[in-house]
């Protein structure tokens, strides 16, 4: 389910560029109608990245970045865009295969095939944004909105007062219209963001899955005993395997309940104190949002101080004691399936003995005094809030060459400025590399999982406008590459990643650091100054939140695109208008649907 | 024009992977096919509310009713265009299916293919000892005997390019590349909307290609064919003629090859007279006859399409053999088990066994079932018979072959399409 | 590493405009000073310096305790301001006065390139510049200026500037000591709208005190804490939106202990507008019918206020006044999300969405809170009888403020879901274009021409006192 998130945004990664910082005309032109004439690609991109350090060949690399539809195995793509008569992929690329070859045969497609495969790797994690649509989706619906809105023009002077008799008129104009005779079914959309947007569809795999092992261990189970029923008493071997089934599946169904009870448990305690005991209580809220308030603040105050190492002494001990609980509640029935004798003669005495009323009151009793305790905390940390005011001064944090943008960087960005904006960043991983793209690739998979089934509308968190964002690990595990389509600028973008997606954002980013490196061309930004990604804690907090420093970091890893490609130029807002406005026009006329017809066509 | 063909996967995740898993296994294992075949047959009332029919009979009335059992189920997965396979009858249709004839009559088979498969047999009788018969082989049997689809534009259809320079340079590479894109729009319609979406996509981009391939040649394909047409309709021929014509004969002949290895009496017995015959190989007559039986008889055993389906437009009921017909509604399809009605004993005489000279008598045609039935039935059923003959013939005139094992698997797959078999001469 | 300044121990440093907006001294004129001869320049900014007009936050207005310990003792310093001056330097300003930047804290990319640059011009999406002045030679010509001269004075007020020497500076002139309140001591721009209300209120460096503090808050209720800002946002060296210390940079030859050189210090962003009254007064005719039918006119609904200051969602009656802090009081998301009262293309509503473009409200404000500006701007009219805005803004990060809301909120032609629109007063679109006012059933679209032009515009830095000292002396 993720490779086919990931397989939407390939970087083909070509080492040994010897051509110039500039694409000529022809080969842009060239790419520009292949990529049109082949119509799947969204965006495309070209960049140089600076030779590794260390590398005896200091020419740069070429870069490809493609965000392309849904479905495609990157062998498919490839096999298209190399085999395409427009040739682009040859010019581009045919100089690292056979030089001097204008004409390329079918053994030279194929060799370059093979290399376009070795050089390319799909995204290690990404989010796309409205882009499960099609590239011809996107610019049919398109076509309808404008359509719709010069025919809505027409039509006004008659129906301007009646929005069920518009709608209407609209409708059926659109309806008698063969030009939009595809429109008449429903927009398709991916399971998760049509038929499985509802939370139902979302628990159903969890619960099915839940539902199925109880089944199985029924099964299993059950099966000795049917055999006896229909054969008559086993034999010793027969008594034996079944007694060994019995307490094995026994044993397991226990034990499954039992996790299933603890993961409950904790579930219910993590939503209680996170969803109606804030709601409840305001002391209580307010204590959790300055822990996390102090968990990011930037400077060691004494608050913020008192916070990290009251997590570390209460916050990390507490949990850790919980999930030891619960580990242990859940493996209790293995401990008696194996030593029964010492479980009851040892364990047993030493285990409190409560009954149901006690642990309900303890219960209560242990939750009022954590409400207890978080209203303390939260007039300690008023207190010491004012304190620290006082007594601590924070600390002035040097960052230098802020706030510095590479010319050739802000020329992309001054180029783009009415379209969907592009960036590639590039960072080097930490060391140990293999751990550190290890913890990279958990997080991203987490990140690509939640954009996958949960944020489906467009927004990653609360990040509005991104197209693609996607995540590659490069150079056999050394490098970082980040590469994103987006509405708006990157300044704004940087802001919705602080704001927005701070906990995804400083998890993919945590690992990386920038190096010194040379530009991969005159002209191109290079790193002067060593640096490592800023500071985190408790791995998701602070990080990308402190801005100078993240956006410096984030500036100085950018690199500038020697070609950018955009097959439809609409924003995240726009796809979802045009998709709702079809839908609206060719479904069932309600006073919803008028309604949204009615303001789709206000623009 | 481009089509809108792509769809995202509206499916939950997991269940199509798991019913297109289990469609291909059971393509690759015929045999449980037919076990599920016989059951229907055997008791129509299980299959008749599902809309599945298993009997000859049965699928013979689904197969002749045409108006009320339309091929536009075919339609979703014909990924570069409407064809007449998916067309229900009309103007276009008719005329389109003029135009195949037409085309058909200029083929030259069986000598063309004749002449392809001594070329072929040679080169592999002298190269090493192992062959992928498809690359190698029927790929090779099967363009040449079909170049008179296209005649004098094959060379630009191949190069995708009215540009005689283009043309000139055509090669063997260039013309492997073509079928392999021919093949996977060829795929989908095998496939079947079960596909997973990745299978979808590729198929739609070698479409979208092949499309494009033939809208820069449909000149010189106008030329060739001696026809004045709007460029839209030489184009959705060209398109048609170009997928549907070569990959399915391929695959038919892969299969029919399988089967034979896996009978090696039957395949012993046709050897030796193939080797006793010597130079008359070619020629002789009779042997010719035994061995296009014995085509058909392979391919009932293992048929390209071994379940059809076909819409219903509207409300009707289906014989099934059953005591109580079966409802169709309208809007739904009907699934039919071609498989079965090819072993159904009631009008195939002692049909389990492996009887090449079987008299089918006044059911000749349904001998032919795989290539469809009645008024529908495929035009160039014959051509592909004998086609597949002379490649057969060829395989005859060379020593012993075997799927070679060991070196991994000797058939691979793609979904239900077989990609390669592997074949070692000892 | 040491300590961050206290915004409380700087006032002093503080040029006052980043406190006040000098409501009661009505009269303003701008004066853009290019540097002939960079000794008399610093000479004559010496002697400005002595004459006191440049204020500090601290004497605009004092903390009320110490206001009322020294009343008695110190009756002359209380004695209300009269005229008051400030003044910004341009990149090329300081560079010509001997400010180098240093390698480890230069200044800000946005501010070095300089507005007139053509990479700005791109950025800001100003298609057809033809400007009379600007900060740096670019596409736009125009004169190149170094110094931004403001002063404001109360009625009548004589000028105790000291002479500015043609040797030392050429000069432009904008204003020529215009004055655009009315006998309410209201400002009114000359379209005739009330002007300067949407501000943001710096957290520590109020304006108001005491009483109309409070009555302030009471008028906007819950929606005070939409407009508070932290300091950072607006002066470099402080805490901004992000808790964050707003990033300083440096000169050569700045020594003092205290901080950076850019420390109290704030950059401008000025434009200045032509406002074609005339053409706006003839847009307002030819949609009177529009005014007919909704009590509201469709000028009103371009700029998404009314002409009073009071915001098109008002509840009450709209022409009894209300007061400032009330009017400004509003948002959008819940209230009037399709735009049916302020267009969601309106002038204010581009150039400050509120809670409009977050998930939720509370985000949207946080959001919003990174892009706002501290208007310093006045009205203007020459004798010649052009009128128009000298736009000004104040803000600590001309990327994320300024660029940001021109680039991708004023000019965006495609802000939220509109299609091809851009600002419908300030915006570079060519004209005539399409402005649609949304409405049941369904809005209605208008027709509009150029009501402004830009003219110039720069970036500028407004040093602290002691900055502005040493660039004197540098």
């Amino acid at each position: 389910m993720l490779e086919i998130v990931r397989q939407q945004m390939i970087c083909i990664v070509a080492p040994g560029w010897a051509g110039g910082a500039e694409l000529p005309k022809p080969l842009h032109d060239g790419l520009n109608a292949v990529l049109r004439d082949v119509a799947v690609v969204h965006f495309a991109s070209i960049g140089l990245l600076p030779a590794l350090t260390g590398d005896p060949d200091p020419q740069p690399s070429l870069v490809l970045e493609l965000a392309v539809e849904e479905g495609f195995r990157p062998y498919d793509l490839l096999y298209r865009l190399v085999y395409h008569p427009g040739g682009a992929m040859w010019a581009l690329f045919g100089s690292m295969i056979a030089p001097n070859v204008a004409e390329p045969t079918a053994q030279h497609k194929q060799q370059l095939l093979d290399k376009l495969m070795s050089w390319h790797s799909i995204a290690d994690g990404g989010f796309v944004g409205a882009r499960d649509r099609s590239v011809r989706q996107i610019a049919m619906e398109k076509d309808l909105l404008d359509q719709t809105r010069i025919e809505a023009r027409k039509l006004k002077p008659k129906y301007g007062n009646d929005r069920t008799a518009f709608a209407l008129a609209l409708s059926r104009w659109a309806y008698a219209n063969p030009d939009f005779g595809w429109a008449a079914t429903a927009a398709p959309r991916s399971y998760w963001r049509g038929k499985g947007a509802g939370i139902g569809a979302k628990l159903a795999y969890p619960v099915a899955a839940i539902v199925l092992w109880f089944a199985l261990l029924g099964i299993v189970w059950a099966l000795p005993r049917a055999f006896n029923w229909f054969f008559g008493e086993p034999g010793r071997v027969g008594k034996a395997i079944e007694h060994a089934v019995t307490k094995t599946t026994e044993c397991l169904f226990t034990m499954s309940w039992h996790g299933l009870l603890a993961f409950a448990v904790i579930a219910f305690l993590v939503w209680l104190f996170l969803v109606p005991l804030p709601a409840q209580f305001v002391s209580w809220r307010r204590w959790l949002n300055s822990v996390q308030q102090e968990l990011d603040r930037p400077t060691e105050t004494l608050s913020s101080l008192a916070t990290y190492v009251g997590g570390w002494v209460i916050g990390v001990p507490l949990l850790l004691a919980v999930a030891a609980c619960a580990i242990a509640y859940t493996l209790a029935p293995l401990a008696y399936a194996l030593a029964p004798v010492y479980m009851h003669d040892v364990i047993e005495p030493k285990l409190p003995k409560l009954t149901g009323l006690q642990i309900t009151l303890i219960a209560v009793v242990a939750i009022a005094a954590v409400l207890a305790i978080g209203a303390l905390f939260y007039r300690l940390n008023r207190y010491f809030t004012g304190l620290s005011e006082k007594f601590f001064h924070p600390l002035e944090d040097d960052v230098p060459r802020a706030q510095q943008i590479h010319p050739s960087v802000e020329r992309c960005e001054a180029e783009l400025v009415d379209g969907t904006q592009h960036m590639f960043s590039l960072t080097e991983l930490r060391g140990p590399q293999w751990w550190s793209a290890w913890c990279i690739r958990v997080a991203l998979r987490i990140v690509t999982f939640a954009g996958r089934v949960f944020f489906t509308q467009g927004w990653l968190g609360n990040a509005p406008g991104i197209h693609f964002g996607h995540w590659h690990i490069i150079d056999g595990g050394r490098r970082f590459l980040f590469c994103s389509n987006y509405d708006g600028n990157f300044g704004g973008y940087l802001d919705d990643f602080i704001n927005g997606a701070a906990v995804g954002t400083t998890l993919a980013w945590r690992w990386t650091e920038l190096h010194p490196r040379e530009p991969a061309l005159a002209g191109q930004p290079g790193v002067a100054k060593p640096r490592s990604f800023p500071p985190t804690r408790f791995v998701v907090f602070r990080g990308v939140k402190c801005e100078l420093k993240f956006k410096s970091y984030a500036r100085d890893s950018m690199l500038p695109h020697l070609y950018h490609f955009d097959a439809c130029n609409r924003t995240v807002d726009q796809i979802n208008l045009a998709t709702g406005l079809r839908d609206a026009l060719f479904g069932e006329r309600n006073g919803k649907n008028d309604d949204l017809i009615m303001r789709a066509i206000e623009t | 024009m481009k089509l809108s063909t792509y769809e995202p996967d509206a499916l939950a995740p997991g269940i199509r992977r798991l019913s297109y898993g289990l469609f291909c296994w059971l393509n690759r294992h015929i045999v449980v096919l037919r076990a599920a075949g016989a059951l229907l047959r055997r008791w129509p009332s299980i299959g008749g509310p599902f809309g599945m029919v298993a009997r000859a009979s049965a699928v013979k009335d689904v197969l002749t009713r045409t108006p009320s059992f339309s091929n536009t189920a075919h339609a979703a997965n014909m990924v570069s265009g409407d064809y007449l396979i998916g067309m229900d009858p009309g103007p276009t249709y008719t005329a389109d299916r003029a135009l195949v004839r037409e085309r058909l009559d200029a083929l030259d088979v069986p000598n063309a293919s004749d002449e392809e498969a001594k070329r072929r047999i040679g080169i592999l009788d002298s190269g090493d000892r192992s062959f992928d018969l498809i690359e190698n082989y029927l790929m090779w049997v099967v363009f040449h005997a079909m170049k008179p689809l296209f005649g004098s534009a094959t060379d630009a259809v191949v190069a995708g390019s009215a540009d005689p320079a283009a043309q000139a340079a055509v090669d063997e590479g260039l013309q492997r590349q073509y079928m392999l894109e021919i093949r996977y729009v060829a795929g989908q319609l095998l496939a079947g909307s079960l596909a997973t979406l990745d299978l979808r996509r590729r198929a739609e981009t070698c479409g979208d290609a092949l499309q494009a391939r033939i809208d820069r040649v449909t000149g010189p394909i106008g030329t060739a064919w001696g026809v004045k047409s709007a460029s839209q309709d030489i184009e959705r021929n060209a398109v048609g003629l170009a997928w549907i014509s070569h990959p399915v004969t391929v695959q038919s002949g892969a299969l029919a090859v399988q089967e034979l290895l896996g009978r090696p009496k039957v395949y012993e017995k046709l050897w030796s007279r193939a080797q006793s015959l010597k130079d008359r190989v070619w020629t002789d007559t009779g042997f010719r006859k035994d061995v296009r039986d014995h085509v058909l008889e392979l391919m009932r055993f293992r048929p390209i399409f071994p379940l059809l389906a076909r819409d219903v437009p509207r409300d009707t009921e289906l014989q099934t053999g059953a005591r109580q017909n079966a409802k169709c509604p309208g809007g739904g399809k009907v699934s039919l088990l071609g498989i079965a009605a090819l072993f159904d004993p009631s009008v195939v005489s002692d049909s389990r066994s492996f009887c090449p000279e079987r008299d089918w008598g006044s059911e000749d045609p349904l001998r032919y079932l795989m290539f469809g039935y009645g008024y529908r039935q495929c035009p160039a059923r014959d051509h592909a018979v004998d086609i597949l003959t002379s490649a057969l013939i060829g395989l005859l005139t060379l020593p012993r072959l075997q799927l070679a094992r060991g070196e991994g698997k000797a058939i691979t797959y793609d979904g239900p399409l077989m990609l390669s078999m592997r074949m070692r001469i000892t | 590493m040491k300590h961050a300044p206290r915004l409380s121990e700087q006032s002093h440093d503080i040029q006052g405009m980043l406190k006040s907006g000098f409501g009661s001294l009505t009269t303003s004129c701008f004066r853009l000073l290019t540097i002939r001869d960079e000794a008399l320049a610093k000479a004559w900014l010496a002697e400005l310096l002595d004459t006191g007009l440049i204020v500090s936050a601290k004497q605009v207005g004092k903390p009320k305790q110490e206001k009322q310990e020294k009343k008695k003792e110190n009756e002359k310093a209380t004695k209300p301001l009269d005229a008051v001056v400030a003044i910004g330097f341009t990149y090329s300003g300081l560079a010509k006065l001997g400010c180098r930047e240093t390698s480890d804290h230069p200044f800000p990319t946005p501010f070095r390139s300089g507005m007139g640059s053509e990479l700005r011009a791109r950025l800001l999406r100003d298609d057809d510049r033809q400007w009379s002045w600007t900060d740096r030679e670019g596409p736009g010509g125009g004169e190149v200026v170094h110094i931004l001269l403001a002063e404001w004075k109360a009625r009548g007020a004589v000028s105790r500037l000291p002479e500015i020497k043609s040797s030392a500076f050429s000069v432009i002139e904008v204003g020529e000591d215009s004055d655009f309140f009315d006998g309410d001591g209201k400002l009114r721009e000359p379209f005739g709208f009330r002007d300067g209300l949407a501000q943001p209120v710096i957290r520590g460096l109020r304006d108001e005190d005491g009483e109309t503090l409070r009555a302030a808050r009471d008028e906007a209720g819950d929606l005070y804490g939409d407009r508070l800002v932290e300091p950072g946002e607006f002066i470099l060296g402080y805490r901004n939106e992000y808790d964050e210390l707003t990033f300083c940079p440096n000169v050569e030859g700045w020594t003092s202990a205290n901080g950076r050189f850019t420390l109290n210090g704030s950059y401008l962003a000025v434009r200045q507008f032509e406002q074609d009254v005339t053409a706006f007064r003839a847009f307002e005719m030819a949609n009177a019918d529009f005014f007919a039918a909704n009590g509201v006119s469709a000028g009103e609904k371009l700029m998404g206020r009314r002409k009073n200051g009071l915001p098109l969602s008002w509840k009450g009656d709209p022409t009894v006044p209300a007061p400032d802090s009330a009017a400004d009081a509003f948002r959008y998301r819940v209230d009037d999300a399709d735009g049916f009262m302020c267009p969601k293309g309106a002038h204010v509503r581009r150039s400050n969405p509120r809670d409009s473009l977050g998930i939720d409200v509370q985000s949207s404000i946080k959001s919003s809170k990174l892009h706002r500006l501290l208007r310093r701007g006045r009205p203007y009219r020459e004798s010649s009888g052009r009128q128009g805005i000298f736009f000004i803004a104040c803000n600590a990060d001309l990327e994320r403020q300024f660029e940001f809301i021109h680039q991708r909120w004023l000019q965006n032609r495609r802000f939220g879901t509109l299609e091809s629109q851009d600002d419908p007063v300030v915006g570079s679109q060519p004209c005539p274009k399409t402005f649609t006012i949304p409405g049941l059933a369904s809005g209605r679209e208008v027709s509009l021409q150029h009501f402004t032009q830009t003219l110039g515009g720069g970036y500028f830095f407004l040093p602290g006192i002691a900055a502005l000292r040493f660039i004197a002396r540098a």
